[in-house]
């Protein structure tokens, strides 16, 4: 099938793309990569009367390190993101979650800002905000905002965003002292939607106790979650005393509205999901063990 | 592929020389370089670069492989591997001295083969890097050169670090500001060591570009205050 | 209909054209430059076949807009074997471990396969089906494709 047909618009800068939002409203979407907008109107499954073009907007590709984040801006390719040494660095999070999304063609085009804006509840990316309450930053003719991650994804595909809103960067921040962090996802075939996945950070103070704890659910809901449940329940608690079946078990416990279809029952995911986290929990907590050792 | 830069310095042929044939004052003057090891005329280095959005760090040995003081030309031969990936880049550089009396144009033929993440960005981005790379380098150099002898004796390695990225240097302490204190509980006192390092040549950075006569303290206390509080 | 001027090198070769905004940089291809090696499998995706070089990356041709591709450089199945028609490294062993029988998949391996080992010039196993696993084969059963891959590595 091919897309029906639309104006596209390819504006030079963010502001100029501000403007054409103002213009059109709700008439208009913005198009970055495209990996998930394209096969959407392709599939004829929505349509918008006007594109306006971003991708080509140098100021929105960024990627700095400062202040204690790093700064990402929204038009970076998920391929830079998973490549850059500073990222790898100061938010593994972020470097260990882009060999999950698609597969490499995929990642060369799509976007940070477009996955978080488009808002899958299996994106990996957006798992990974809330799991660090990343900082969205989002502009309109009418200036700037900052929204936080725990606020940005209301529902399936959808977020906070208002009319006239662009995504232009999200900021991650940078955990230190003895901090592990590991991403585990489940999908049939490498590169497909995952049916349950996580994303976990964990920082123990001193004494082994954490300190800090950061769990990121995709898959798992009409939007991407937190797994707050297990994040009280664990902090402050000595590390030898928790066990990874249990904190994948708080993660899911509670979850409401668990998709089934055809990949997979509710009681199936929630399965899945648990064992996610309890692998990805396994995984930071030995890092830190590991660089302990070092 | 082959890159073509060339920078001026205001310094003779002979002095410019000097620092070009010394790889622990040139060093220093590599944006993003950080000098490991000396033996003779080979040495161990790491550097960091950025191409287009994303940082690379390479890690690697370099060797002079020709100093004809007559012709005034230097060669010398690099190669590194990516710290994250799988990716090299190899690099001869040749630099060729033009005396003009009191200054001295640089002329920099670099012959550079390169893999892995920096190779998919095209000719035209790897040539904006390098000669903004070469182009701060000569900045460096010049100030290094013009700063006399003294602000450029390196006597620790951290401080040879640090006044590699006297342009970068704002970067480099906000870095170390941010990450400092949790780095260097993660990777141990080596990067401690490097923050402080970085601290402190963005203070002797900062000192060595203006001209000796005028040190300008309002910098310098905005500099320490950064560095010491907020 | 509302058009936009396109101008895109293929294989080297300067094309201009005025497309309605909605034609994939696929369809471009195919339609346009009479270019029919880059495969339409999916068309939302997934298979891998319409795979093609945009500025040195691979890309889905499937999900870009042949508008998007303004100014810049493109390469096609067509475009990997050199001048004189010599065949690549991954053609080479592509025909000598028979890789492909229908050959529908084909080009958008070759190409992925020239982007990754250009990457990734000594891949391990893991890495080669890891990196391929975003092209699909109903035909050979990836065996022969995998041992391209590594014979290229050699060879290159």
């Amino acid at each position: 099938m091919k897309a029906a047909p639309f104006v596209y618009h390819r504006p030079e800068s963010v502001k100029e793309a501000a403007d054409l939002l103002d213009e059109f409203g709700d008439d208009a979407k913005i198009l970055a990569g495209g990996q998930s907008l394209v096969p959407m109107l392709a599939m004829r499954l929505t349509h918008f009367e006007n594109l306006i073009d971003i991708s080509k907007i140098d100021e929105l590709r960024s990627i700095d390190l400062g202040g204690g984040e790093v700064r990402i801006g929204a038009g970076t390719p998920h391929a830079f993101v998973g490549m850059d040494d500073e990222v790898a660095d100061s938010v593994p999070l972020l470097t260990l979650a882009t060999p999950y999304i698609g597969h490499f063609q995929i990642r060369t085009r799509g976007t940070l800002g477009g996955a978080i804006a488009h808002a899958d509840p299996a994106a990996e990316y957006a798992a990974v905000a809330l799991a660090l309450d990343a900082q969205m930053e989002a502009v309109s003719s009418k200036g700037t905002r900052q929204i936080p991650a725990a606020d940005f994804f209301t529902g399936l595909w959808e977020t906070s965003l208002q009319t006239g809103e662009i995504l232009t960067a999200v900021s991650f921040p940078v955990w230190g002292g003895r901090s592990g962090f590991a991403v585990e996802e489940f999908a049939r075939r490498h590169g497909d939607f995952a049916i349950a996945g996580a994303a976990v950070a964990v920082e123990l103070d001193d004494d082994d106790r954490i300190a800090r704890c950061g769990i990121g659910l995709l898959g798992l809901g009409s939007t991407p979650l937190r797994g707050s449940a297990a994040e009280a329940a664990v902090i402050g608690r000595a590390v030898d005393d928790v066990s990874a079946e249990e904190v994948g078990r708080l993660a899911i416990d509670g979850l409401e509205d668990i998709p089934a279809d055809l990949q997979g029952s509710a009681g199936y995911r929630a399965k899945v999901g648990a064992t996610m986290v309890a692998r990805g929990w396994k995984a930071a907590i030995s890092e830190i063990a590991g660089t302990n050792n070092a | 592929m082959e890159l073509n830069n060339e920078f001026r310095v205001a310094v003779p042929a002979a002095k410019a020389w000097e620092v070009l044939t010394d790889v622990e004052r040139v060093a220093p003057c590599i944006p993003g370089a950080q000098l490991l090891s000396v033996d003779g005329d080979e040495f161990t280095g790491a550097v960091k670069v950025k191409v287009g959005p994303i940082t690379v760090s390479y890690k690697g040995e370099a060797a002079f492989q020709e100093k004809d003081r007559a012709a005034q030309r230097v060669v010398i031969k690099a190669n590194g591997k990516e710290t994250r990936g799988s990716g090299n880049a190899a690099a001869v550089v040749t630099a060729a001295l033009k005396d003009e009396g009191d200054s001295t144009t640089v002329v920099i033929t670099t012959d550079l083969t390169i893999s892995g993440k920096a190779a998919q960005f095209g000719r035209g981005v790897l040539a904006d890097v390098s000669s903004s790379l070469i182009g701060q380098f000569a900045k460096n150099l010049e100030a290094d050169l013009l700063g006399g002898s003294t602000t450029t004796a390196a006597p620790t390695a951290e401080t040879a670090t640090a006044a590699a990225q006297p342009d970068n240097a704002i970067d480099s302490l906000t870095l170390v500001k941010a990450v400092a204190p949790s780095l260097a509980k993660r990777y141990g006192p080596v990067v401690a060591a490097v923050g402080a390092g970085a601290a402190v040549g963005f203070l002797l950075g900062r000192r060595k570009r203006k001209s000796p006569a005028a040190v300008v303290t309002e910098d310098l206390q905005a500099a320490l205050l950064r560095l010491l509080g907020s | 209909m509302h058009e936009w001027p396109v101008r895109v090198s293929v294989n080297g070769i300067p094309t201009e054209a005025a497309v309605e905004p909605r034609l994939t940089l696929a369809d471009y291809l195919r339609e346009n430059c009479g270019l029919t090696g880059t495969h339409l499998g999916c068309e939302h995706g997934a298979c891998g076949a319409c795979t093609v070089l945009v500025d040195g990356q691979a890309v889905r041709a499937c999900l870009m807009f042949a508008v998007q591709a303004d100014g810049s450089e493109v390469t096609t199945v067509e475009g990997i074997a050199g001048e004189d028609g010599e065949l690549s490294p991954i053609q080479t062993t592509m025909r000598e471990c028979h890789g492909l029988q229908c050959g529908f998949c084909t080009p958008g391996f070759v190409v992925s396969i020239t982007a990754l080992l250009r990457d990734n010039p000594k891949p391990t196993d893991e890495e080669i089906r890891e990196g391929l696993s975003g092209n699909f084969c109903r035909c050979t059963g990836y065996q022969g494709i995998v041992n391209a891959v590594h014979r290229a590595a050699e060879m290159g």
